[in-house]
């Protein structure tokens, strides 16, 4: 621990993924917050898997055709937001085949990934990075794509929190007040999937799922409003990627592994002391 | 057409998935009714409510609201769904669910306006819950979450009320409560209530309709013991509605 807040002083890498954590921690509270209240969780699984193809494209464009222009990140937004469109419009369309579609832009976005990242000459570490996280190669550039996503998740997530919390509480009384539902639901899957690209940087697509939920789950226990619920969630994800960097440096571990191990436990642990306090209060 | 008429049926069909649920309904709801809709479990009152707020298109038939397709008038309708719809975990306060009523005509996006504010305090006060105004949705009983519908409810200052089983999860004594408190509010509001418990609400209601594919309206003070038996009633082919009836309702054979 001493080792890492000495190193942090001294290595820019550790600031730089410091930083990220927190940006990414501040629309994982806000974003997440709804998916869990909305139940879109798995929405955001499969939003989340999809990025692969498009970071797996936009790879294989900048070294097979020299499109130094065209970076990852553009090719993970592009992709993630292609996959919440159809998988909200067929929900809207279709509603009892939401599911399968769902399933299906999980799987077939990974697959184009792993055949982009086949055939990009070179070697090929980047899928491990993409799947699993790479904090701590994150760039200047990449921390300024993070920070405009993330300003830009926080302003429409804020302004639209009246109509986009009566959507989430009671779609149907919302549509009657003449809110357009079917427009929050869609801009709500286009949020959740700037965020996911946000917290892939972090933690990786595998693990995004786990990052965008439990702080927020954690959060609802204490919360009665739903901003509350925000705030508390996006401090939780700020203590838990803060923690996994720090606690993953000294022993050289995967740091977004060890993120969410950290998360996952204090979730347990706020539910089992929950539980306890409950039955306290009954007896 | 007739002025006073809010809601007007003619003809209306409604099927779903080829299944009839409402067959030729003709009805008149005029201003300041009080009209309790009852019917036996899946005969087509929840569906009713529906296609009156616009949610559901008839087959066949016309629906229409003010003069006016439903749609287009959703603004001046107020509506109570059942409650037993709603994530009983959701994180918000009674104050917040209240406040949703204030969306739409009134604001689209930012934070709502002080009036908006004092408007939802007032419906609050109105349904006798300012104690438990910050109080989370999540604990409240379900007569409590009731009232606060209604609240929510009253904010978007209906016109017309319309209700779906209020008293479905309340006690008897939290019941007559809320059926006097909508008695109040029937003075300058048309309110349809869908429910089960005729006994009870025909006390406070002037007129019945009954809602079994096909829908027929009586006055309250025919309602008796033996049509509500037929209502029920195992056989329901046996209710003697295969006479003809007028759009302000008929004469009940039975009674």
């Amino acid at each position: 621990m001493s080792e890492f807040l000495a190193d942090l002083q001294r290595h820019t890498f550790l600031q730089y993924a410091l930083l990220t954590g927190v940006l990414a921690s501040i629309s994982c509270g806000i974003i997440g917050t709804y998916v869990v209240t909305r139940r879109i969780t798995y929405i955001a699984g499969s939003v989340a898997h999809s990025v692969l193809g498009g970071l797996g494209a936009a790879r294989y464009c900048q070294v097979v055709y020299g499109w130094n222009w065209l970076h990852p990140f553009y090719g993970a937004v592009t992709a993630a937001l292609l996959a919440a469109l159809i998988i909200g419009v067929v929900s809207i369309k279709a509603k009892q085949r939401e599911d399968t579609v769902i399933g299906a832009i999980w799987a077939i976005g990974m697959a184009i990934g792993i055949l982009f990242i086949f055939r990009t000459p070179g070697y090929n570490e980047d899928l491990m990075s993409y799947l699993f996280g790479n904090i701590l190669m994150v760039t200047p550039e990449d921390l300024w794509i993070l920070a405009a996503l993330d300003a830009l998740v926080v302003t429409v997530g804020l302004l639209f929190y009246n109509p986009l919390l009566a959507v989430c509480f009671d779609e149907e009384f919302a549509r009657l007040r003449g809110i357009k539902v079917e427009w929050y639901y869609l801009m709500l899957l286009c949020l959740t999937a700037l965020t996911v690209v946000l917290l892939t940087t972090v933690v990786g697509i595998v693990m995004v799922i786990a990052l965008l939920t439990l702080p927020a789950a954690a959060a609802g226990q204490w919360s009665r409003k739903l901003w509350h619920m925000m705030v508390l969630s996006a401090g939780f994800t700020v203590l838990f990627t803060s923690a996994g960097l720090a606690a993953s440096y000294g022993p050289n571990l995967p740091t977004g592994a060890t993120t969410i191990v950290i998360a996952g436990a204090f979730y347990l642990l706020t539910v089992i002391a929950f539980r306890v306090m409950e039955r306290f209060r009954h007896t | 057409m007739d002025k006073s008429a809010v809601v007007v049926l003619n003809h209306l069909s409604f099927s779903y998935n080829d299944l009839p649920v409402l067959e030729d309904v003709t009805l008149t709801v005029s201003e300041h009714d009080f009209l309790c809709v009852v019917g036996p479990n899946a005969g087509g009152k929840t569906t009713l409510l529906r296609l009156i707020l616009g949610l559901l298109r008839p087959s066949d038939g016309t629906v229409r609201v003010f003069g006016e397709a439903p749609v287009r008038v959703r603004e001046r309708m107020g509506y109570v769904p059942q409650n037993t719809r709603l994530d009983p975990e959701f994180p918000v306060r009674v104050i917040d669910v209240v406040l949703m009523g204030r969306l739409g005509r009134h604001r689209r996006f930012g934070p709502y306006s002080k009036s908006d504010r004092k408007a939802a305090e007032e419906a609050i006060r109105q349904v006798e819950m300012d104690e438990l105004r910050n109080r989370p949705f999540s604990q409240l009983s379900g007569g409590q979450r009731q009232r606060v519908l209604i609240a929510r409810a009253l904010t978007t200052e209906p016109d017309l009320l319309l209700l779906d089983e209020p008293t479905a999860s309340v006690d008897a004594v939290i019941e007559t409560e809320l059926y006097e408190l909508l008695q109040q509010l029937n003075q300058r509001i048309t309110i349809i209530l869908v429910t089960h418990d005729l006994g009870f609400v025909s006390r406070y209601v002037k007129r019945v309709a009954c809602v079994n594919r096909r829908v027929v309206v009586h006055p309250t003070n025919e309602v008796t013991g033996e049509m509500i038996n037929s209502i029920y009633g195992r056989d329901v082919k046996m209710v003697r509605h295969d006479h003809r009836y007028t759009e302000e309702g008929h004469k009940c054979l039975n009674s």
